[in-house]
């Protein structure tokens, strides 16, 4: 059975965090649970595991024989990472990088919809992520 | 001159913001929007010279 080691991350908002997940172009879980009580986690031999989490992807969808990964919300708003021993192979710290600039991308265009703003492009450039927008009224 | 705003996002998802054509509080008032949504502070952030520039004066660049 392979350990689960959970991190603190500073991801704090869970619809930017769900759809970081989706637009992760390391690994891209579009297809994840969201609950407001955290439910256990299930192992790869179909285990249930003491661990639980808010923000869940299940293992048939990570694929091999891998354990679920999730994400549990702390009392100070902030995720913390669950992924095992194991499935850390696979959701290394490529993945995670990966998964902070989809969730600071995610999380910059809900501030744009705030502020009315108007997307204009979404480029890579250089192998950074270059977001336009426009001021609504130009 | 429209205003616009650039994200950059680096490799190691560090957020940059910069404004075009924006002047005076329109200005703070976008970067700390975003500067809040990225976790970050705006204390440390460098105004461009186009910041102080007063708004007649680029009405009359305009004439």
């Amino acid at each position: 059975m392979s350990a689960y080691l959970p991190f603190e991350t500073e991801f704090n908002d869970q619809e930017c965090l769900v759809r970081a997940l989706a637009d992760n172009e390391v690994l891209k879980y579009s297809n994840v649970e969201v609950h407001e009580q955290p439910q256990n986690l299930v192992g790869y031999h179909g285990d249930t595991r003491q661990q639980k989490a808010n923000i869940i992807v299940r293992r048939k969808d990570i694929g091999g024989a891998s354990n679920d990964i999730g994400f549990l919300k702390g009392e100070n708003g902030k995720f913390t990472a669950i992924i095992s021993d194991f499935d850390k192979g696979k959701h290394n710290e490529k993945y995670i990088t990966g998964l902070k600039r989809s969730y600071a991308a995610a999380r910059m265009h809900k501030e744009a919809r705030r502020q009315g703003l108007k997307l204009k492009s979404d480029n890579i450039v250089n192998g950074k992520r270059v977001v336009k927008y426009l001021m609504a009224g130009n | 001159m429209a205003k616009e705003i650039t994200i950059v996002i680096d490799e190691n998802a560090n957020v940059s913001v910069d404004l075009e054509g924006f002047h005076g509080k329109g200005c703070s008032a976008v970067i700390e929007g975003f500067a809040k949504a990225a976790g970050a502070s705006t204390a440390g952030m460098v105004k461009k010279r186009e910041f102080n520039a007063p708004v007649i004066a680029q009405n009359r660049l305009k004439q």
